[in-house]
C-alpha cells in the first residue's frame, strides 16, 4: 500500500486531479464575474435614461438615448473612478476612465473620505475626482460603500 | 562491430539533441516575434489601457482605506477580478517566457555544439 501511494501513477493522478480542480475553480470565478458584470451592465442599459437624464415629461424609454451614441464597453459593476459630473441628493454622475458615465447611489453606510478626514456630501463637487468602491444594484446603479477624493 | 560505432552514436546523438534545440529555439522565437510584433502593433490601445487601468485605481483604495476594504473584502475582491487586464498580463508573460526559453535555448545549443561526447566505456 505505501509503494501504491509513493508511486509515480498516483502522484501524476493526483497532480492531474489539483491541476483541473484549480484550472476549474479559476474558470468558475471567471464566469461568475463575467456574469456578474453582464447584469449590471444589462440594468444598466435598461435604467440608463432613468439613471442619467433628468425629469422630463418626455423621457425617451428604455435604453440608450436615441442618437449616434456608439455603445460603450461593459461597465465596472463593483466601482468607478473618475470625475463627478453632477450631484443629486443621494446619487452622483461619474464619468469613468473608459467615458462611462456610472449612476452612484449614496446610502447611510457609505463613507467618504477626503484624505486622513471623513467628508460629506457638500465635498462632493462636480469635476472632482473621485474613486468609488461599491456594488450594483437592481436599477443599474453602483451602491457605493466608499468614495474618496484625491487632493492633487 | 565497427571500430567507431561509438563515436557514430554519440554524432547521432549530438544531432538529434542539436536538431531538438533548434526546434525549441525556433518555436521560442517565432513566440517571442508574435508576441512583440503584437506588442508593437497595438501598442496605443495598450498603452491606453494600461494608463485607465480600473485595477489601480482599486489598488490605490487597499492603501489609502485598508478598514473599509477589508468590511468589504467581497466587493473588492469581484471589482478588483473584473478589471485586472488578464489578456494583457498573458500577453507579457508569455513574451517574457518565450524570450527566457529563446536565451536558456541559445546558451544551451551553444554548450551542446561545443562540447565533445565521448562515452569512454566505448572508447577502448
Amino acid at each position: 500500500m505505501p509503494q501504491f501511494i509513493h508511486s509515480r501513477a498516483i502522484i501524476i493522478i493526483l497532480a492531474t486531479l489539483a491541476t483541473l480542480a484549480i484550472l476549474a475553480g479559476v474558470f468558475q470565478l471567471g464566469v461568475s464575474v463575467g456574469e456578474r458584470k453582464s447584469r449590471h451592465f444589462t440594468r444598466w442599459f435598461d435604467n440608463y435614461n432613468q439613471n442619467m437624464l433628468p425629469p422630463a415629461p418626455h423621457r425617451p424609454g428604455p435604453g440608450l438615448p436615441p442618437g449616434n451614441m456608439p455603445m460603450p464597453m461593459l461597465p465596472n459593476a463593483h466601482g468607478v473612478f473618475g470625475k463627478i459630473l453632477s450631484v443629486s441628493d443621494n446619487s452622483l454622475i461619474i464619468q469613468g476612465q473608459d467615458n462611462v458615465e456610472q449612476n452612484v447611489l449614496i446610502t447611510s453606510s457609505t463613507a467618504i473620505r477626503i484624505d486622513r478626514r471623513i467628508g460629506t456630501i457638500e465635498d462632493l463637487k462636480p469635476e472632482t475626482e473621485v474613486s468609488v468602491l461599491g456594488a450594483p444594484n437592481e436599477q443599474g446603479q453602483i451602491e457605493a460603500r466608499l468614495i474618496r477624493l484625491f487632493n492633487k | 562491430m565497427p571500430a567507431d560505432l561509438g563515436n557514430q552514436i554519440m554524432a547521432r546523438v549530438k544531432h538529434s539533441r542539436v536538431r531538438a534545440l533548434y526546434l525549441r529555439l525556433a518555436l521560442s522565437s517565432a513566440g517571442c516575434i508574435a508576441g512583440l510584433a503584437y506588442l508593437g502593433v497595438e501598442w496605443r490601445s495598450l498603452w491606453l489601457a494600461v494608463n485607465q487601468l480600473p485595477a489601480l485605481g482599486f489598488l490605490r483604495l487597499a492603501f489609502s482605506d485598508p478598514d473599509i476594504i477589508f468590511a468589504n473584502s467581497q466587493d473588492y475582491f469581484l471589482g478588483l477580478i473584473e478589471s485586472t487586464p488578464f489578456g494583457l498580463i498573458a500577453l507579457g508573460l508569455g513574451v517574457i517566457f518565450c524570450f527566457i526559453c529563446m536565451v536558456e535555448f541559445l546558451t544551451a545549443k551553444r554548450r551542446v555544439s561545443q562540447s565533445p561526447l565521448i562515452i569512454h566505456s566505448l572508447v577502448s
